[in-house]
């Protein structure tokens, strides 16, 4: 126990006290030396900026709904769009009997 | 045109926009203070210099991260930045033992000359039971008594809320209490009076 609360009741009120008291005396921090400042500004001079919103930003504030049912609506329209370039992008599948006349085709000129 | 004269919070709009003149009344108004508060975080001076630099050219590089329509406050913002930073590098770096070592660096740095205060015994002490506490109790103390920084803004600093900060700083000076038992009650004499030891 510190001497000085020796012989008299070690409240709480007194620890915070003395702890306040204990905290104050710390050595006060030094200045930064004086260039610092022009240092970091030099610094920035040198580095490029990021300024722009980058694309996941916009895409963001493109899909940001208040309301879920908004969102789902968006979303579905979304499906339905890629849904149909789909569609329009892929070529209609060979049928089978297609596909057998051409090789019939084939194999009569090559007899010929 | 940005001046002097105007806010932190405007400036910071500035900088969004790209002006470096307003970046370079932020850095020199601020630097001082922020160097002081980086200086009792990592308690060294090359350590404290870069920690503030690296923020501000953060927020250089990507003053996109400022979200001016919250309302918070410049400084609030920035001691958070330096708040992560101090997690990172106590993460990266092993946690600095109270040993002789660590108080003769103080002795050291009281040669330098930036280092133009006097180091006494028991402010080596009161270093060390500083030191001596987890990182986020410490980032506590540092913030409500040295910066005077409210219970409040000092939670949204951590990212805490006000109980858990509350809970932090009665744990830290549960912590300094028990360091000081056990090195030396002198300094927790509050007359400022050093028994029975020799300056």
């Amino acid at each position: 126990m510190p001497r000085f609360l020796m012989g008299r009741e070690y409240c709480m009120e007194d620890q915070d006290n003395n702890l306040s008291v204990m905290l104050s005396r710390r050595a006060v921090p030094p200045m930064p030396r004086k260039d610092l400042s022009e240092r970091i500004i030099h610094a920035a001079l040198l580095s490029s900026r990021d300024v722009k919103i980058p694309w996941y930003n916009y895409a963001l504030k493109a899909f940001s709904f208040s309301a879920p049912r908004a969102a789902m609506a968006a979303c579905l329209v979304v499906l339905i769009a890629v849904g149909s370039v789909w569609n329009v992008n892929t070529p209609a599948p060979v049928m089978d009997d297609e596909f057998t006349m051409v090789l019939d085709v084939y194999n009569e000129d090559s007899y010929i | 045109m940005a001046s002097i004269d105007d806010s932190d919070e405007s400036l910071m709009v500035a900088v969004k926009e790209g002006s470096h003149q307003a970046f370079s009344i932020l850095v020199r108004r601020h630097t001082p203070r922020f160097f002081q508060m980086a200086y009792r975080l990592c308690g060294r001076v090359q350590e404290a210099e870069d920690m503030v630099q690296e923020a501000f050219l953060k927020i250089w590089k990507n003053p996109m991260v400022w979200k001016d329509d919250k309302g918070a406050k410049f400084t609030t913002w920035f001691y958070r930045i330096l708040f992560n930073q101090n997690i990172d590098r106590a993460r990266s770096k092993k946690p600095v033992a109270v040993d002789d070592e660590y108080l003769q660096s103080f002795a050291d740095d009281k040669n330098t000359p930036e280092m133009a205060v006097f180091v006494s015994e028991e402010q080596k002490i009161i270093e060390a039971a500083l030191n001596s506490l987890p990182e986020r109790q410490k980032v506590a103390i540092t913030l409500c008594f040295y910066e005077g920084v409210s219970n409040s803004q000092a939670a949204e600093i951590m990212g805490v809320n006000v109980k858990a900060l509350e809970s932090l700083l009665m744990r830290a000076k549960m912590g300094l209490r028990d360091f000081i038992k056990g090195h030396d009650a002198s300094v927790f004499d509050g007359k400022g009076v050093l028994h029975g030891r020799s300056r």
